[in-house]
């Protein structure tokens, strides 16, 4: 038994002798190692098209898949022009867009020297981190650094769902901290470029592909033109394919679903989410532009979406700044789209329903945003 | 689950604390068999039904050949079929039923069949031939039926061995159960020093390798005849590595456990002749061939002719057990008449080689074989043999000195490595110099560490 103890403290003593080497090393290599490059892949080149053609776009919108695939920027557009207000929509989204990601895409926007904007119409930001795929991948790597530690568990620990789900984001997120601190693979991207410069140029091949139909969709791709290339998309349709049926029933339970408006309905949780967002908000408006915010359809966050509104417009009463609402969060304002035939799946509308719900944007956006423009330009004019 | 993911690490560390920590024997050895069971399934958990059964038969048939000594032969023709069957199903069916359609056309004949949209079992080539070892060796009266399920389960899903072996015999590893392991006597240098080797071999080594070596077996008529080469000598190590590689961490996982499981490599590209090569690559199965297979034709007993159609067969069916395609076959044929050969020098009493001739030879033709292994296709192989005997080809791409280095510096380091048993006095080390390098040293493979994970190439058998 006492050489069991001794045998026991050995290891210990000998685990910290390991950890110190280990750690010692760490920092050498941390120290020596160049740090990273931000490069978000497509939303980076929508970044660099947009910089240049900052003159051209009125409209931004700024969000996860849920406005990349759903904000149609010709449809709005249309909307508009035909009323006569001549404004063009830029489609900013990008697929599971983070905290951090928006954080930095939307000061690199507003920080675009002579820009047109009017308006930047943010979306909530996800989590990230489902798996460990999405924590180590070259993306995740980029805000994985202690002085982002702070906003990635805000992110984690303010968006709407359970506890064990927080927790396993945030287990996920740190083994990102610890792959990027180990730096990972660095050498071996240098000593054996061919992998890696093999599926950049496919990346790359793809992110050229979508940045050639910026001028014509104006951001916006349609899921359904996915099908042939992205496999996820692929998969994800067909499985929505398979149980529509119970996705048809969840849209009907969606519309009878008596959503409540009172203040009582906003949770602890949705308080923390809207402080974040408006902090979005309110650096829009501090900057001249109309902030906009914009809530997709989601039948499976129905309630967890109305609670964040009802938070965010209860901040937004008490502060200077005023955000104009898009919200397609409850199915009687616009009853159209929840109709499972203009969906892609679960989380998106289809091409049809993503026209659809993008003219009415515009519609709303002619009401909230042209009077205030053709008010600006009057003035400038009499000025 | 690979050994190299961290899934892994953290499945093996729950183990091991809970395994360390249980006090009863039975307890523990319950632990190891739901956690195999669990390790297997993580692949593919409808599998598990087939490895249960394939334990079930041959515990069963086991004690039916010990107790029925007129009917054993009987038995073990049972076990035979129902593990060599299922084996045949989920390995061979699609390949024999599209060779049989390729013959038949070859004669003016149309067959039609269906293929089998049949996923192959990781591992069932590696406890197939476990499970058959325990009812011949019973057979032949070498070994005792075990009375312990328990105990037979373990031996057949034993997790550090299940999917890529070393192939362990039930009468090596059998009596390792009935007592009770002592966490004193692991020998955790070695076993950390081992896990860390083969880390760095599948790691560092054969995955950083994979990427090029895919390219030049992709297409090697864009390739440079010197480049085709290259990439020949490149997957000569990579396959080493990645197997050997596994088989490291496979003794070294077991070993922290309080278990030993047989050597499966031994330096095996130093050998002098193509018999001393099957002495040290992939031991465990070489023996099963020569014990199971070879000694059940007859081996050496029947006469010159006989003995060398039975190295030949013995060498084809090891091809064989390797994948379901003609390029295994050839690849099994390719060694058999290599061994042909080497014996009939010896039988001929032909004068010894020079060490430095026989190794050249030995490996030259090792790794032209492994052309044979690693090609997708007939067309392939020999576009790429031709080249590596420098008949050559019309490419014009090259892969570079960089490579040539590599290929260098690693055949030196593997040389230095054997010769100076550096292994050896790294374990000899005081255990905290030991755990400084250890330290230093993994923070500076994961550098190396490629982005993503491979499975290992032993797994596809």
């Amino acid at each position: 038994m006492q050489k069991t103890l001794f045998n026991v403290r050995a290891a210990i003593q000998y685990c910290v002798i390991f950890a110190f080497s280990a750690c010692l090393t760490i920092g050498i290599i941390n120290v020596l190692t160049p740090p990273k490059q931000i490069e978000l892949g497509v939303a980076t080149a929508k970044l660099e098209y947009l910089k240049r053609h900052a003159q051209d776009y009125n409209i931004i919108f700024l969000g996860s898949s849920r406005t990349h695939r759903m904000i149609d920027s010709k449809a709005v557009d249309t909307q508009l022009n035909d009323r006569g207000c001549p404004m063009r929509t830029f489609n900013m989204g990008f697929a599971n867009l983070t905290l951090e990601e928006s954080d930095y895409l939307l000061d690199e926007i507003i920080a675009i020297p002579n820009n047109s904007f009017d308006m930047i119409v943010i979306d909530e930001p996800l989590t990230g981190f489902q798996h460990i795929d999405k924590a180590v991948s070259e993306r995740a790597q980029i805000f994985s650094t202690w002085s982002g530690t702070k906003r990635r568990l805000e992110n984690i620990w303010s968006y709407q769902e359970s506890t064990l789900k927080k927790l396993y984001r945030t287990g996920i997120a740190f083994y990102g901290y610890g792959y990027n601190i180990l730096n990972i693979g660095t050498l071996s991207q240098r000593l054996f470029p061919d992998a890696y410069n093999n599926s950049r140029q496919q990346q790359q091949s793809n992110i050229d592909k979508e940045v050639s139909t910026f001028n014509r969709l104006g951001g916006f791709k349609i899921l359904e033109d996915d099908l042939n290339e992205n496999e996820r998309a692929q998969k994800t349709h067909e499985t929505f394919l398979a149980n529509i049926e119970a996705f048809k029933k969840t849209l009907e339970n969606a519309k009878t679903i008596k959503i409540k408006q009172d203040n009582t309905n906003t949770t602890h949780a949705a308080k923390a989410r809207a402080e974040i967002l408006n902090k979005h908000i309110e650096k829009i408006s501090q900057n001249n532009i109309v902030a906009g915010f914009y809530v997709a359809p989601l039948p499976n966050r129905l309630q967890a979406n109305n609670q964040l509104i009802n938070a965010l417009q209860n901040i937004s009463q008490s502060s200077s700044s005023n955000a104009v609402w898009i919200n397609y969060n409850t199915p009687s304002k616009f009853p159209i789209i929840w109709n499972a035939e203009y969906w892609f799946d679960p989380y998106h509308l289809n091409r049809e329903g993503a026209r659809l719900m993008s003219q009415d944007i515009g519609r709303q956006l002619y009401q909230e945003i042209c009077p205030k423009y053709a008010h600006n330009n009057a003035e400038s004019e009499h000025l | 689950m690979l050994f190299v993911e961290p899934l892994f690490l953290v499945f093996f560390a729950a183990i091991f604390i809970a395994y360390w920590s249980l006090p009863s024997l039975t307890a523990r050895k319950t632990l190891l068999l739901i956690g195999s069971y669990v390790f297997y399934g993580a692949w593919d958990w409808r599998f598990l039904g087939l490895i249960a059964f394939s334990t079930l038969v041959d515990f069963c048939i086991g004690k039916r050949i010990a107790d029925n000594t007129d009917k054993k032969k009987l038995y073990l023709i049972i076990s035979l079929v129902s593990n060599l069957g299922l084996l045949g199903i989920f390995k061979y069916f699609n390949f024999f039923a599209q060779s049989a359609v390729d013959l038949a056309h070859v004669f003016g004949a149309t067959l039609n069949y269906t293929t089998l949209n049949i996923i192959l079992p990781v591992g069932i080539s590696f406890y197939t031939f476990q499970t058959l070892s325990y009812t011949i060796d019973i057979y032949r009266g070498k070994l005792k039926p075990q009375k312990s399920l328990l105990d037979f389960s373990l031996f057949v899903a034993f997790f550090p061995q299940l999917v890529a072996g070393p192939i362990v015999r039930a009468i090596d590893f059998l009596p390792q159960l009935e007592t009770k392991r002592l966490w004193t006597n692991i020998p955790f240098k070695a076993c950390l020093l081992l896990f860390t080797i083969g880390f760095i071999k599948k790691t560092v080594i054969s995955d950083n390798l994979a990427f090029t070596i895919d390219q030049v077996f992709s297409n090697p008529d864009s390739y440079t005849t010197l480049s085709i080469i290259i990439g020949t000598l490149l997957y000569t190590v990579q396959i080493y590595c990645d197997f050997s590689g596994y088989t490291d961490m496979a003794i070294a996982v077991a070993g922290l456990l309080g278990f030993s499981l047989m050597k499966n490599f031994d330096a095996p590209y130093l050998a002098t002749s193509i018999i001393d090569f099957w002495r040290k690559w992939h031991i465990s199965l070489s023996t099963w061939l020569r014990d199971y297979l070879y000694i059940s034709l007859g081996g050496n007993r029947h006469g010159t002719i006989k003995r060398y159609r039975n190295l030949m067969l013995t060498m084809l069916l090891g091809g064989l057990w390797h994948g379901a395609a003609w390029t295994f076959v050839v690849w099994g044929i390719l060694h058999g008449l290599a061994l042909c050969i080497n014996h009939l020098w010896h039988a001929l009493k032909a004068p010894r080689l020079p060490n430095f001739l026989g190794w050249a030879i030995t490996f030259y033709l090792v790794s032209m074989a492994w052309i044979f292994f690693r090609a997708p296709d007939f067309a392939t192989a020999f576009t790429m043999a031709q080249s590596y005997m420098m008949i050559g080809t019309s490419g014009t791409q090259s892969l570079g000195a960089f490579y040539a280095f590599i290929l260098i510096g690693l055949f030196a380091t593997h040389f230095v490595w054997q010769k100076a048993n550096i292994a050896a006095r790294i374990e000899a080390l005081s255990s905290t110099k030991f755990a400084i390098i250890l330290g230093a040293t993994i923070p500076l493979i994961l550098l190396l560490h490629p982005v993503g994970y491979r499975p290992f190439i032993y797994f596809q058998f």
